[in-house]
C-alpha cells in the first residue's frame, strides 16, 4: 500500500515538472503551426468584389487575377511597379516588407510598423484592430480619398496624403505621424498610392474578366459547336493570360494607363479659389460676423441645404440613413447573400466572406458644434469640403463638379458658409432661429 | 518522508484546461479574417510580369473586324408572363409635405408592368460595341433634362450619350442632392427650382445608381454610353433602336433593375431567347442585314426577376 | 549543488543593486531635467532611492542568510513553526511607519508646488488626449480659450515659451490617458469629463518627448509627441504662423514637371 502511494506521489512530482514544459512547448508549437502565420504575408483578393452580384468571378479567374496582380505589383515583401506606373520603387521598398532598422538607423518596413494593424496588409482597411475603430480605417483599394484638394471624382495629390499623415484625422483613430522623417512620410504616401493602384487594377481586371472574357463554346475542327450528352454546347473559360494573348496584354496596359493617368492628373484637378471671391478681412470680427450671418442663411436655406443632414442645430442629427461607398458595397454584398441570389456555385464562398465582414455603419453627418474637422481646420480645407463635397461619402459638393462646370453656389457664398461653420461651435445652441424656409417646416 | 509535506498538489485537470484555453486563445487571437480567396502563384506571376514588361506595341492587333455597310433597326417588346406585381409606396420619412401627393407617397418603380399590354417598362437594352456609329446615334452636344419632382426622379432609367450635357433639375420645393455612382462620380446639391449642368465623361457597362442622400428612398439609374445605340422600354414594354450598323455581329446587353442575373442583367431561358443564344450575363448577339427591321417580341417569365 | 537556490536568489539583490550602480554609466538613467522644479523632484527621488536601497540590501542579505541556513538539502529536521517575537515585530513596524511618515511630510512642499497651487495665469494651451494622439488648442491672439481665434493643432507638436510659467489644461476625448513630460518631471492622468491642470517652467530650448503614461488601448505605445521650448519671440512668431496657416485661403499649385 505504502509503496503504491509513494509511486503515485513520485509520479505526480514528475508531472509537476513535465507538465509545465509540455504546456509551454505545445502551445508554442500550436502557435507556430496554426495561430500566427510566421511565413511571409501575401496579398489577398477583394473577395467582396470577386463574389459580388455584379461581377461573379469563378475560381480559376480569381487565381489568374491574383497571378496577374502579383506580376504587376509583386508581394508585400517584394513590391514591384511597372515603369508606366511612375511609382518610385526605392520609396516603396522603404515601406514594404517586415519592419527593421539598418545599421545607420534608417527604418524599413514602415507600412508594417505604423499602418498595417489598422489598414491591413492589402490596404483593405481590415487590419486586426480595425473592428474596434469608428470610423473604420480607410480601404485604399478603391483609390477614393475623402480629404483632398481636388474635385470630387479626382484623386488626391501627394500633398493631400502627406497632410493627412502629418495632421492625422482628428475625430477618428488616425493619429499624426509628424514625428517621422519627411522621407519616411513620402515613402508611406508612395506605398499607399501603390496599394490604391493595385486595388484599382484588381477592380479593372475583375470587370474586364466579367465583361470581356468568360465562357466560350468549344468548337471542333470545322467550327461546329461541340455538344454534350444533353445536346447543350460545351463551354470553357477563356483564360486571363496576358503572356500568350496579345489582345489581353494591350487591354491590361490600357487599364493601367487609365488608372495612372487619373493619379497623374490630380495636380491639374486642384481646386484653386478665385482671387476675387477670397474674403480679405477675416481678421475683422465685424466683417466676419456679417459673412457668417450670410453663411447661416445659406446653411438653413434651400440652396445650400446643409441643414438637411447636419441638422437644425448643426449637431449632425439630420439625415442619417445613407452610407458611404465602402459600407454601401459591403451592404449590397451582405443583402445579396442574405437574399440567396447570385451565382449558386459561389454560395458557400459568399457566405464565408459575408461572415468575415465587419458590421455595416451608416454615414453620420458631422456634428459641426464640436469644432473638430477631420480634413483639417484651415479655412481652405473647409472650403474644399464645401466646394467638392467629400468623395465616397454622402456629402455633396456645392461647387462645380469638374473644372469649368456649373456650380450650385458662388465661391463667395461658400466662403460665407466656411465662416459660419467655423463660428458654429461658439454659437448658442438655443439661439432662436428666424422664420425658417419651407423645407425646415417640412422636417417634422 | 517529511519532505513531501511541502508539496502542494494542484488539480491536474485544471492545468490541462488552462493549457487548452491558452492555446485556444492564441489560435483565436491570431486568426486573420481577410485571408480568404486564392493567393498568387509565383511562377505564373513571374511570367505575367515578363509579358507585361516586354514590348507590348508589337503584334498586328486582333482578328480582322467584319464591317458591313448600311443600317438596320432592332425593335421589340418585353412582355411580362405572370401576374403584374404590386408596387409598394416609397418609404417617405422626410419632407412629407413636398414628397407626397395628397399625403400619399409615390409608388416604387422597381418593376413596372403595364396592366393592359403587360409590357415591362425600364428595361435597358444597348449595344456593347459597334464598329460604326450612324450620325443620328452620335452625341449632338445637346442638353438632356434629368428632373426630379415629388422626390422621385422622373427618368427612372436614364440613358445618356457621352458628349451631351445632363441638365439636373430640381422641380421640388425642397432641396436635393444628386449622387451618381460609378466612374463619373457626381455628388452635388441641387437647390430648389434650379438646374445644374453636368457633363459625364465615362462610359458604364451597366446602369449605375443615382440617389439623393437627403431623401434616401429616391432611386434612379444612369446609363452613359459612347453611342446612342441604347434604348429603355416605354410603359408598354416596347423599344426601338434605329440605324444600327448592318452586317456585323452586334452584342446587346439587356438589363433591368430587378432582374436576377449578375449585375441585374436580364437572363432569359425561353425558347425564343435560346434561339438568340441568350447568355447568362443577359447578352445576345444578332447580325442584321442592310435595311432590315428585326422585331423581337420577348416574353419574360416572372422567375427572371426572382419572383 | 548544495546551495544552488540560495545563490540563485542572492542574484536578485546583486543584480538589482548593480543595475542602479551601472545604469547611469550606460546613459539609461533619468532623462535630462530641463525644468525648474525637476531638481526638487530628482533629489526627492534620489533620497528615497538611497533609503529604500539601504533597506533593500539589508533585507535581501537577511533573506539570503535564512535561505542558506535553512536550506532543505542540509536540514533533515522537520520544519518548525513559532509565533515569533513581539518586540521584533514592533520594531519593524514602527521604524518603517516613522520613515514613511517622514517622507510624507518631507515631500509635501514639492507635491504642493507641482500639484496643488497652480500659478494665477491663464491657460497657455489646452491638451486633449484621444486614442492615439495629443491634440493642442492654443488660445490665440485674444489669450482666451474656446473663441474663434483659437489655434488647433493635431500634429502632436506642442510649442511653448522657454523660461516662462506654463499652465496647461488637460482633457481627454475618450478614455483615460496620462500626459507625461519626462524631461520636465511632470505627469498627469487625463480623465474623460475632467479638466486637469499642469504647470511647469521649461529652462532650456529644444524638443523633448511627450508620452502617454496610462495604458489607453492597443495604440498606447504610439501615442507620443514632442514639446518644443522656444524663446518668447520665436514662440510668438510660431503662433502667428499657425494662426495664419489656419486662415489659409489660397493654394499653391505645384508646377508641372
Amino acid at each position: 500500500m505504502s509503496t503504491f502511494k509513494n509511486n503515485n506521489e513520485f509520479g505526480s512530482r514528475l508531472m509537476n515538472h513535465g507538465l509545465r514544459t509540455i504546456c509551454l512547448v505545445s502551445s508554442l508549437v500550436a502557435l507556430n503551426l496554426a495561430g500566427c502565420d510566421f511565413h511571409a504575408p501575401q496579398f489577398h483578393l477583394n473577395m467582396v468584389q470577386m463574389l459580388s452580384d455584379a461581377t461573379p468571378t469563378p475560381k480559376p479567374y480569381q487565381e489568374q487575377i491574383a497571378d496577374v496582380l502579383d506580376g504587376m505589383f509583386g508581394t508585400p515583401d517584394e513590391p514591384f511597379a511597372l515603369p508606366e506606373t511612375g511609382l518610385d520603387i526605392r520609396k516603396l521598398k522603404m515601406s514594404a516588407g517586415p519592419a527593421w532598422t539598418d545599421k545607420k538607423g534608417a527604418a524599413f518596413g514602415l507600412y508594417r510598423q505604423h499602418c498595417v494593424h489598422c489598414h491591413g496588409i492589402d490596404g483593405d482597411g481590415q487590419g486586426p484592430t480595425a473592428l474596434f475603430l469608428n470610423p473604420y480605417p480607410r480601404d485604399y483599394r478603391q483609390g477614393v480619398y475623402k480629404f483632398k484638394s481636388t474635385y470630387n471624382p479626382a484623386k488626391p495629390t501627394d500633398e493631400d496624403l502627406q497632410r493627412v499623415l502629418i495632421n492625422g484625422i482628428p475625430g477618428s483613430a488616425m493619429p499624426s505621424f509628424s514625428l517621422l522623417a519627411s522621407a519616411e512620410i513620402e515613402s508611406l504616401v508612395e506605398y499607399v498610392k501603390y496599394l490604391s493602384f493595385r486595388g484599382q487594377m484588381e477592380t479593372a481586371l475583375t470587370n474586364y474578366v466579367y465583361n470581356d472574357l468568360g465562357e466560350e463554346e468549344i468548337t471542333d475542327e470545322i467550327g461546329e459547336p461541340v455538344l454534350d450528352d444533353e445536346g447543350e454546347p460545351v463551354t470553357k473559360l477563356i483564360p486571363l493570360d496576358p503572356e500568350n494573348d496579345e489582345e489581353q496584354r494591350t487591354a491590361i496596359t490600357e487599364m493601367l494607363a487609365e488608372i495612372v493617368e487619373g493619379w497623374n492628373e490630380a495636380n491639374e484637378q486642384i481646386i484653386v479659389p478665385e482671387e476675387d471671391a477670397i474674403p480679405t478681412d477675416v481678421e475683422n470680427l465685424k466683417a466676419l460676423a456679417a459673412s457668417a450671418a450670410k453663411g447661416r442663411e445659406l446653411f438653413y436655406g434651400t440652396r445650400a441645404n446643409c441643414m438637411k443632414c447636419h441638422g437644425p442645430t448643426g449637431l449632425g442629427d439630420g439625415q442619417q440613413d445613407d452610407f458611404d461607398i465602402w459600407n454601401k458595397a459591403h451592404k449590397q454584398f451582405l443583402d445579396s447573400v442574405a437574399d440567396g441570389s447570385g451565382e449558386p456555385q459561389l454560395a458557400t464562398e459568399r457566405e464565408e466572406v459575408a461572415a468575415s465582414l465587419y458590421p455595416i455603419r451608416n454615414a453620420i453627418p458631422r456634428n459641426l458644434r464640436n469644432g473638430i474637422y477631420r480634413g483639417g481646420n484651415r479655412r481652405i480645407d473647409l472650403f474644399w469640403r464645401i466646394y467638392a463635397g467629400i468623395a465616397g461619402s454622402p456629402m455633396p459638393g456645392s461647387g462645380p463638379a469638374s473644372p469649368g462646370a456649373q456650380g450650385t453656389l458662388t465661391e463667395e457664398e461658400m466662403w460665407n458658409i466656411v465662416d459660419y461653420v467655423l463660428s458654429l461651435p461658439y454659437e448658442d445652441a438655443s439661439r432662436p432661429q428666424r422664420a425658417l424656409p419651407i423645407n425646415t417646416e417640412l422636417v417634422n | 518522508m517529511v519532505k513531501q509535506l511541502t508539496h502542494v498538489r494542484t488539480n491536474k485537470l485544471n492545468r490541462y484546461t488552462c493549457a487548452l484555453l491558452l492555446t485556444g486563445l492564441m489560435l483565436v487571437g491570431c486568426r486573420r479574417v481577410t485571408d480568404l480567396g486564392p493567393v498568387a502563384n509565383p511562377s505564373a506571376a513571374a511570367k505575367a510580369r515578363e509579358a507585361l514588361l516586354g514590348d507590348t506595341s508589337g503584334g498586328e492587333g486582333s482578328a480582322e473586324v467584319v464591317t458591313g455597310t448600311g443600317w438596320a433597326t432592332l425593335k421589340g417588346t418585353f412582355i411580362f408572363d405572370g401576374a403584374p406585381p404590386e408596387m409598394p409606396p416609397y418609404n417617405v420619412n422626410k419632407d412629407t409635405a413636398a414628397c407626397t401627393i395628397h399625403g400619399k407617397a409615390p409608388l416604387q418603380e422597381t418593376l413596372l408592368v403595364d396592366s393592359a399590354t403587360k409590357g415591362i417598362a425600364n428595361v435597358a437594352i444597348f449595344v456593347r460595341k459597334a464598329s460604326r456609329v450612324h450620325e443620328s446615334a452620335q452625341a449632338t452636344n445637346e442638353q438632356v433634362l434629368f428632373d426630379q419632382k415629388e422626390c422621385v426622379f422622373l427618368s427612372h432609367v436614364f440613358p445618356f450619350v457621352l458628349g451631351n450635357t445632363m441638365d439636373i433639375k430640381n422641380s421640388d420645393p425642397v432641396g436635393h442632392n444628386t449622387n451618381i455612382d460609378g466612374k463619373n462620380s457626381f455628388n452635388q446639391t441641387i437647390p430648389v427650382g434650379e438646374t445644374i449642368a453636368f457633363k459625364p465623361q465615362k462610359e458604364e457597362a451597366v446602369p449605375v445608381s443615382v440617389r439623393c442622400s437627403i431623401h434616401p428612398w429616391m432611386s434612379a439609374y444612369f446609363l452613359p454610353r459612347e453611342n446612342g445605340y441604347v434604348a429603355v422600354t416605354s410603359e408598354d414594354g416596347s423599344f426601338e433602336i434605329e440605324y444600327l450598323p448592318a452586317g456585323e455581329d452586334l452584342e446587346f446587353q439587356v438589363w433591368h433593375e430587378s432582374a436576377g442575373g449578375p449585375g441585374s442583367s436580364l437572363v432569359l431561358t425561353t425558347p425564343e431567347a435560346k434561339e438568340l443564344k441568350w447568355s447568362s450575363k443577359g447578352r445576345f448577339k444578332v447580325k442584321l442585314a442592310e435595311d432590315e427591321v428585326k422585331e423581337l417580341n420577348l416574353t419574360v417569365p416572372s422567375d427572371a426577376f426572382g419572383l | 549543488m548544495k546551495h544552488f537556490w540560495s545563490f540563485l536568489f542572492f542574484l536578485v539583490p546583486v543584480l538589482g543593486v548593480a543595475t542602479f550602480v551601472f545604469a547611469p554609466h550606460f546613459n539609461i538613467w533619468l532623462p535630462r531635467d530641463i525644468s525648474e522644479q525637476g531638481r526638487t523632484i530628482d533629489s526627492l527621488f534620489m533620497f528615497i532611492l538611497y533609503l529604500t536601497g539601504a533597506v533593500f540590501i539589508v533585507t535581501e542579505s537577511v533573506l539570503f542568510y535564512f535561505v542558506w541556513k535553512y536550506d532543505g538539502k542540509s536540514n533533515e529536521q522537520p520544519v518548525l513553526f513559532s509565533h515569533g517575537s513581539h518586540a521584533l515585530e514592533l520594531v519593524w513596524t514602527i521604524i518603517p511607519a516613522v520613515t514613511l511618515l517622514f517622507i510624507a511630510i518631507y515631500q509635501m512642499q514639492a507635491w504642493a508646488a507641482i500639484k496643488m497651487d497652480p500659478p494665477p495665469i491663464s491657460y497657455t494651451c489646452e491638451v486633449t488626449g484621444r486614442q492615439f494622439n495629443w491634440d493642442f488648442r492654443y488660445p490665440g491672439p485674444d489669450n482666451e480659450l474656446y473663441t474663434l481665434d483659437d489655434i488647433v493643432r493635431t500634429d502632436g507638436k506642442l510649442y511653448l515659451p522657454v523660461n516662462e510659467e506654463i499652465l496647461l489644461k488637460i482633457t481627454s476625448g475618450d478614455v483615460l490617458h496620462s500626459f507625461f513630460l519626462p524631461n520636465l518631471r511632470v505627469k498627469q492622468d487625463v480623465v474623460p469629463g475632467m479638466a486637469q491642470k499642469m504647470w511647469f517652467k521649461g529652462k532650456k530650448t529644444g524638443g523633448y518627448d511627450i508620452v502617454c503614461a496610462e495604458l489607453c488601448g492597443w495604440g498606447h505605445y504610439k501615442m507620443k509627441g514632442r514639446v518644443f521650448f522656444l524663446p518668447r519671440n520665436e514662440y510668438d512668431a510660431k503662433l502667428a504662423e499657425f494662426s495664419a496657416e489656419q486662415n489659409t485661403m489660397r493654394v499653391e499649385v505645384p508646377e508641372e514637371e
